[in-house]
C-alpha cells in the first residue's frame, strides 16, 4: 500500500523526518518496504519567461532564445520548434542535475553559447499525463499563472519533491489500507492528535420523482449488505486538478478523468470503493442488487464478455447487469465524455463473494482488495 | 655399361628414400655398395672393358657410389631422428602431473545450517519431530485457525494435488500432530522440506526447508521467547548479533512478531546486504494462538506457548553471504566445494 506523506499530513501533524517516520511505523506493525523521494534528483532548474527568440546564425535548426529568470538573463540555444516569446518553461542551468543521474553544462552549440537546456516534461522526472496539456517530444511550456514563479525552483514551482512509503500491511489490518488509517496509525504511532479533514456536502439540487429519483433494491442481502448512491447533475467531465493528479499518482494509480478520478480518490482515501454511471444508461432509473441469472452474460469496462452463474452478484436495471458487484463495471453504463449526470455508487458487498467472483473472472484491481 | 650404370643409380636411389628403418636401408646398402653388392660388381667387371672406356665408368661409378654414400646418410639421419623422437614421445614422464587423488564431499551449505541449528536447539533440550511432506490442509492450514476463505490460505499459493491434499507450505504441520498426539510439556523443532507456489527468482525457490520450533508448558511468556531467540542468534550467526522485534501478523500466533537480526557483514551500521538498514530480516515468531491449542485438545487456561520459523535457505545465504538461491540447488561442484 503506497501512501504520500504529503497526503498523510492531512490526517496527523508530521513533524519528524521520512526516515524516522518510516522507522516508527514498523516498530508499531506496519512495514514499511521502500521509501521513494522523489525529485530529490533534480538540481539548480530554474522556471523562466522566454523574452526573445532569434535564428541561429550558424544553423537551420536552432534557436536562440533569451530567458528571464527574474535576477537575470540568460541564453540558451535549442532546437526545439514548439516555444514561442512569452512561453513559461523550466531552464536547466549550468550544473544542474535531472533524473537519471544526467548533467546539464553550459556550452556552445554551434558557435553560440546556450548557458543550459530548456526543459522537457519527461526530463524532470514527470509524465505527459502529470500535467496539462502537455506533449512528449518538445519543451515543457507551463501554464501562464506559473509567471509568478519566474526565478523559482522548478522542484518549488511545481511541488516535485513527494515522498512515497510503501507499506506492507497484514491480513488482519485491513484498516490500513486507506490513507485515512493509515493517518490514524500515524497519529496513533507519534502519539499526535488525529485530524478530520472532511467537509460537508450541500444539497443543492431537489430530487423530482419521475425524474431524476433512482429506485434501488437489494434482492440478495446476504451478499449486499447496504447499498448508497447519490447524483450529481451539471457534470461535465474533464481533467482532475493538478494536486488530485499527483497524489493518485503517489500511489500508483492512474488519473483518467475527473468523475472516474473522484472514485479512485475515495476509494484510496477512505478505503471504500465506489464506482460510477452514466445515469440515462440505467434503465427505468431503477438499481437492483441481485444475484447474476445462469449464463448471464455482461460485456465489462475492459471490453471483455464475461458469462456469469448464481453465484455472481451484478448491479442491475430493469433490463440488463450494468456491473459486476464490487469487481468491475460494465461497458454499457460506461461514464462517457458527453455524460452530465452521473450516478456515484458506495456499497458494502461480502468480501467473500467478491473475492471468488473476481477470481473465477482473472481480475484483480485495488477495489476488489 | 653406362645405361646400366644409371639404372642402377635410378632404382638404388628409390629404394633409399623408400626405406622405413634402419635394418632395410642397411640392406639397401650392403645390396649397391657391399661386397656382393651391384655397384661393386660393374667395378669388378671393369677388366672386361677396353683401356679408353675404363678410367670413364671407373669415375662414374665412383662418383655414383659417392652419392649414394650422401645420401644413404641423409636418409640414415632422418630415419635415425624419427626413431628418437618417437621414443622421447612413448617413454616421457610428465613430472608435472598431479597424483591422482580421490573426490572427496562435503556437506551442502544447507544442510550445514540444519544440522547446526540443530545442534543448538538439541542443546537447549528441544527434540527433533517430524511429518509428511504431502499433507492435509487440515494440519497445514484448518488447524491454524487459517479457516477456508482466508487470504492467507492463497497469499502461500499451494500446491494442491486434490482439494484436500497439498504439499505443505510451512512445516507448521508437523508442531499440529506433535500437540495431538502428546500433551504438554512439549519442546520441539521440525526442520523439513516446504512447497510454495513461487516462480523461481534469486530468492525465491518453490521448494525450499524451513525449520519451526514450539514450546507448549505452563507458565510459557514471550519473554522466554525472547531469550531463546536471542540464544539462537548469537549461537548462530556470532556471539555480537542483536536481535529486535517487530509486530506482525500470523493466522496463528497471538501476538506475532517479525525477528531481525543485526547484519553481521556490517555489525549494524548499514550495508549492501542488509540494504543499508542494519538489519536483516529473519524469522517470525509468535506466542501460539489459544484457538490453535485448543484445536489440539489443549488447555490454553493451563497452558501457554510460543512458536517461531524461519527458511534454512535465508540463513546460508546471510551467513555464507550467498546472494542468489538458485545456486544452491544446481549441483555444481564449484559452488559445493567451497564448503
Amino acid at each position: 500500500m503506497k501512501a504520500s506523506v504529503e497526503w498523510l499530513k492531512e490526517y496527523a501533524d508530521i513533524e519528524i523526518t521520512t526516515k524516522e517516520l518510516a522507522d516508527r511505523l514498523t516498530m508499531t506493525g506496519s512495514k514499511v518496504e521502500t521509501i521513494e523521494e522523489k525529485g530529490k534528483d533534480i538540481k539548480n532548474v530554474v522556471i523562466g519567461k522566454i523574452l526573445e527568440i532569434t535564428a541561429h546564425p550558424d544553423a537551420d535548426k536552432l534557436i536562440v532564445t533569451k530567458i528571464n529568470l527574474g535576477k537575470e538573463t540568460v541564453q540558451i540555444v535549442t532546437a526545439a520548434d514548439n516555444v514561442k516569446v512569452g512561453d513559461i518553461v523550466p531552464v536547466a542551468l549550468d550544473g544542474a542535475e535531472l533524473p537519471g543521474g544526467k548533467k546539464i553544462n553550459k556550452g556552445l552549440l554551434r558557435g553560440v553559447e546556450s548557458q543550459g537546456m530548456m526543459c522537457g516534461i519527461t526530463e524532470i522526472g514527470l509524465e505527459v499525463n502529470d500535467f496539462s496539456n502537455q506533449i512528449e517530444e518538445g519543451i515543457m511550456i507551463l501554464p501562464s499563472s506559473y509567471e509568478r514563479y519566474i526565478g523559482m525552483d522548478v522542484v518549488e514551482a511545481l511541488k516535485l519533491r513527494e515522498d512515497i512509503l510503501d507499506f506492507e500491511i497484514t491480513s488482519n489490518r485491513p484498516d490500513c489500507l486507506s490513507i485515512e488509517g493509515l493517518g490514524r496509525e500515524v497519529a496513533a504511532s507519534l502519539g499526535v492528535p488525529f485530524k478530520d479533514p472532511h467537509a460537508n456536502i450541500k444539497n443543492n439540487a431537489k430530487i423530482v420523482p419521475g425524474i431524476n429519483e433512482l429506485k434501488i433494491t437489494i434482492e440478495d442481502p446476504d451478499l449486499c449488505y447496504r447499498y448508497a448512491a447519490r447524483i450529481v447533475e451539471d457534470v461535465k467531465i474533464g481533467e482532475s486538478p493538478e494536486w488530485m493528479k499527483r497524489r493518485l499518482k503517489a500511489c500508483g494509480v492512474r488519473s483518467i478523468n475527473n468523475i472516474v478520478d473522484i472514485t479512485n480518490y475515495v476509494m484510496l482515501e477512505l478505503g471504500q470503493p465506489m464506482h460510477a454511471f452514466d445515469i440515462n444508461s440505467i434503465e427505468g432509473k431503477n438499481i437492483i442488487v441481485r444475484r447474476a441469472k445462469e449464463n448471464e452474460k455482461i460485456i465489462t469496462l475492459d471490453e471483455e464478455e464475461r458469462v456469469l452463474d448464481n453465484d455472481n452478484l451484478v448491479i442491475a436495471d430493469s433490463v440488463r447487469p450494468v456491473a459486476i458487484a464490487g469487481v468491475m463495471g460494465g461497458l454499457n453504463s460506461e461514464v462517457e465524455p458527453k455524460t452530465t449526470t452521473i450516478v456515484f455508487e458506495s456499497a458494502i458487498f461480502n468480501g467473500e463473494s467478491v473475492r471468488k467472483t473476481a477470481k473465477r473472472a482473472r481480475t484483480a484491481n485495488r477495489s476488489i482488495f | 655399361m653406362e645405361e646400366q650404370i644409371s639404372k642402377i643409380k635410378k632404382v638404388a636411389t628409390m629404394e633409399i628414400e623408400e626405406t622405413k628403418d634402419l635394418q632395410s636401408l642397411n640392406d639397401v646398402r650392403i645390396k649397391y655398395l657391399g661386397k656382393k653388392g651391384e655397384l661393386t660388381a660393374v667395378l669388378r667387371n671393369m677388366g672386361n672393358l677396353t683401356p679408353e672406356e675404363r678410367p670413364f665408368v671407373g669415375s662414374m661409378v665412383n662418383a655414383i657410389r659417392d652419392e649414394l654414400e650422401t645420401q644413404i646418410g641423409i636418409r640414415e639421419k632422418v630415419l635415425k631422428s624419427e626413431i628418437l623422437k618417437e621414443r622421447l614421445e612413448k617413454e616421457k614422464i610428465d613430472v608435472t602431473v598431479p597424483a591422482k587423488s580421490r573426490a572427496i564431499g562435503s556437506i551442502h551449505p544447507i544442510t550445514g545450517v540444519i544440522d547446526n541449528i540443530k545442534d543448538i536447539f538439541l542443546g537447549l533440550g528441544y527434540e527433533i519431530a517430524d511429518g509428511p511432506e504431502i499433507e492435509k490442509t487440515y494440519y497445514v492450514f484448518d488447524q491454524l485457525n487459517t479457516p477456508e476463505g482466508h487470504p492467507a490460505r492463497d497469499l502461500q499459493d499451494t500446491f494442491y494435488i486434490t482439494d484436500d491434499i497439498i504439499l505443505r507450505t510451512q512445516t507448521s504441520s508437523v508442531q499440529i500432530r506433535t500437540m495431538e498426539n502428546k500433551q504438554p510439556p512439549i519442546k520441539i523443532i521440525c526442520p523439513g522440506t516446504v512447497y510454495r507456489s513461487d516462480s523461481v527468482d534469486s530468492t525465491h525457490s518453490p521448494v525450499f526447508h524451513q525449520i519451526e520450533g514450539l514450546v507448549i508448558d505452563k507458565g510459557i511468556t514471550m519473554a522466554d521467547l525472547k531469550g531463546t531467540l536471542e540464544i539462537f542468534a548469537r549461537k548462530c550467526l556470532g556471539e555480537n548479533t542483536k536481535i529486535r522485534f517487530r509486530p506482525h501478523h500470523f493466522p496463528y500466533t497471538e501476538p506475532s512478531a517479525e525477528v531481525d537480526v543485526s547484519c553481521f557483514v556490517c555489525g549494524g551500521k548499514g550495508c549492501r546486504v542488509c540494504k543499508n538498514e542494519g538489519w536483516i530480516e529473519l524469522l517470525g515468531c509468535g506466542m501460539v494462538h489459544p484457538k490453535v491449542l485448543k484445536n489440539c485438545n489443549i488447555d490454553p487456561e493451563i497452558y501457554s506457548g510460543f512458536a517461531f520459523g524461519f527458511g534454512a535457505e535465508r540463513i546460508a545465504m546471510a551467513k555464507y553471504g550467498i546472494d542468489d538461491m538458485r545456486l544452491m540447488y544446481e549441483n555444481d561442484g564449484r559452488f559445493l566445494k567451497q564448503f
